[in-house]
């Protein structure tokens, strides 16, 4: 079996320790019993597993290791864009002082590094955190690159600078296999379509948010784009397309659903945001059970959070001022329950609806 | 099957920053091969620079202070840039507003227009800062002589105060730069307008907005400028405004595409001046 990344080697590791603390119960309650050659050819197999993957991708190798290891990931995380953050305003700060030509050359010098000290950083670094944090600085560099070419040259706004930036972002979210990168790229993505659908809806580029309708075109493309290309070697990365897809699609849906005033559809308000919660129900249960018939739990998981949000907002319209706040707060309590009888229920019959096993 | 090292993100990573950095400066080669206009401005037509963030940003940029001529000849101020005579309904039809299909919308129904991108004619000390100061004239003259009628009427004399202060004001230190057209094509806006030194054209957004009074609706719009919000001032020029304690002029030329550029500046305490080449 191929591993590819961090995420798949630690995930095969978790599997080994697993299957030997269970063959160690089955081996107790003498349900097995290996012969000695038997258990020392997996255990030799094991052995030369995890240190191939220690050495590849320097994984966890016990419970202690994994929670130290989510310390250091939000530790890079908040690195990252504080990093970031400070070379913005290094630039803003000093760049008054240099000569046109001088702050071109810089912005080129810092982009052209920033890329140059990631690919390095990462030929050296098995842990994936010190590239993470070289990679967003990278980034940076080269939206400020262009967005302070239109500062220093009083170029007009355009939504063209975010596929540049789309572009390199997943550039190096894909060589990198940084996820963070990847959702950089899936944002300025998704703008740059949101803003493309707004100019041929009759708005200027930059009121794209005006008519939410705007992201649907974008949330089919990157609910769709998994589908289309394998993912298979970068872990994560098409339950991150499918989510963000799930997030653009019903976002949208839930603001036209209150504020029907703003679609692009020229009806009755109330029409339009009647319409838009029938819809908003249809698609979270839809994609809810989407998700669980083919095993996307992400997609399942914010479908069933949608569908409480939309159920609890019409709660709010219906009941917040007729009724006394007690008796509101124990209607959503009981809602609550009667979701998770419904669920219980629903695991209890083994998915079938989903499609699931027995 | 070949793969992808890591010469190769290097490589695809920088050339993607080097083409994109090429669009860009060509962008800009292109828009300053011609000039289409070149204003020579005063301290009255550029506004300070932003002072929120002074301390973190080192840069100088000044903006143009232009404003419109309002509809309404009571307007003490007039220094906004909404409400512009000019910007009719069949004015704001011609830019592409949909005003008919407005007018039928729904009371219930209707939704605020979106912004339209357009080419907006800026005049320097034209005929609309004449009809402002002439405007500015005949309410300081009007509210003059009715507090000279009514000398122990204090809200009559504090018109009248303000009148005069307001005159004064337009007559030596409001701008005179008034957006006084807007079009979607250039070459009849400058047919219309050649004098490039006293109009310039530059692309700005127009939001649309209804009133409605007495009973009837009618339809205006407030404009913005987009391409020269704020014009940045290169460290050649910068130098040399920091000399003195403010900016009296500055020549901005707008080019091929009206994003605009600075020329020239001088300040007013030590003569010094500075020119780009």
């Amino acid at each position: 079996m191929d591993i590819h990344s961090r995420v798949e080697a630690q995930q095969r590791a978790d599997e080994i320790r697993v299957f030997q603390r269970e063959l160690e119960r089955l081996e107790h309650e003498r349900v097995i019993a290996l012969d000695d050659a038997q258990r020392a050819a997996i255990e030799c197999h094991h052995q030369e597993l995890l240190a191939r993957y220690g050495k590849a991708f320097d994984i966890d190798h016990d419970a202690h290791a994994k929670q130290l290891s989510l310390g250091m990931r939000i530790a890079s995380f908040i690195g990252a864009l504080a990093l970031a953050a400070s070379v913005f305003f290094l630039f803003y700060q000093f760049w008054g002082r240099f000569s046109t030509a001088a702050q071109v050359a810089i912005l080129l010098i810092a982009a052209f590094g920033a890329l140059a000290a990631t690919v390095l950083v990462q030929g050296r670094d098995e842990t994936g955190y010190f590239t993470k944090l070289a990679a967003m600085v990278a980034f940076v560099c080269f939206v400020l690159n262009i967005a302070m070419l239109g500062r220093i040259f009083n170029l007009t706004p355009t939504d063209n600078a975010l596929l540049p930036w789309a572009a390199f972002a997943l550039l190096l979210a894909y060589t990198c296999d940084l996820r963070l990168l990847l959702v950089a790229g899936i944002l300025c993505f998704a703008s740059f379509i949101a803003a493309r659908t707004g100019t041929f809806g009759g708005l200027y580029w930059l009121d794209f948010g005006e008519r939410p309708e705007n992201f649907f075109p974008a949330a089919v493309a990157l609910f769709l784009l998994p589908q289309v290309v394998d993912h298979r070697r970068f872990a994560g990365f098409a339950a991150t397309y499918r989510l963000f897809g799930v997030l653009t699609l019903l976002l949208p849906v839930l603001v036209l659903s209150h504020w029907g005033s703003i679609s692009y559809v020229h009806a009755d308000p109330d029409v339009i945001e009647g319409g838009y919660q029938v819809l908003g129900f249809t698609l979270a249960a839809g994609l809810a059970w989407l998700g669980a018939r083919r095993r996307w739990p992400e997609v399942t998981n914010t479908g069933v959070t949608f569908f409480v949000i939309f159920l609890y907002t019409k709660f709010f319209d219906w009941w917040w001022d007729a009724m006394p706040k007690y008796l509101f707060f124990l209607v959503l309590g009981l809602t609550a329950v009667l979701f998770l009888l419904v669920l219980r229920r629903l695991r209890a019959r083994g998915y079938r609806i989903f499609g699931g096993g027995g | 099957m070949m793969t992808w090292s890591r010469k190769c993100t290097l490589i695809a990573g920088a050339a993607l920053i080097l083409a994109t950095n090429a669009v860009a400066l060509i962008g800009v080669a292109y828009n300053r091969g011609t000039e289409t206009s070149v204003l020579k401005l005063s301290e009255r037509e550029l506004r300070a620079p932003r002072s929120g963030w002074r301390e973190e940003n080192s840069a100088l940029e000044v903006g143009l202070d232009w404003r419109v001529l309002a509809e309404d000849p009571e307007d003490e101020f007039a220094r906004g840039r909404y409400g512009a005579a000019w910007l009719d309904e069949p004015k704001l039809a011609s830019l592409g507003v949909d005003v008919k299909a407005a007018r039928r919308w729904n009371e219930r129904w209707f939704r605020p227009l979106p912004e339209k991108a357009v080419l907006i004619v800026l005049e320097l000390d034209g005929a609309a800062y004449q009809e402002a100061l002439r405007r500015a004239q005949a309410r300081a003259a009007r509210d003059a002589a009715l507090a000279a009628a009514n000398p122990d009427q204090a809200q009559i004399l504090r018109k009248a105060k303000r009148a005069e202060d307001a005159l004064r004001r337009e007559q030596t230190t409001a701008s005179r730069l008034f957006a006084i057209d807007a079009g979607l094509d250039f070459a009849s806006l400058r047919a219309k307008y050649p004098d490039a030194t006293r109009y310039a054209v530059v692309r700005g957004l127009l939001k649309p907005s209804r009133i409605v009074a007495n009973g009837k609706t009618r339809f205006t719009a407030s404009l913005s400028d987009h391409s020269a919000a704020w014009i940045n001032v290169p460290l050649e020029l910068s130098a040399a405004l920091e000399r003195s304690s403010a900016p009296v002029s500055a020549t901005i030329a707008f080019g091929k595409r009206f994003e605009p550029w600075i020329i020239a500046v001088s300040g007013r305490l030590d003569g010094s001046s500075a020119a780009v080449k």
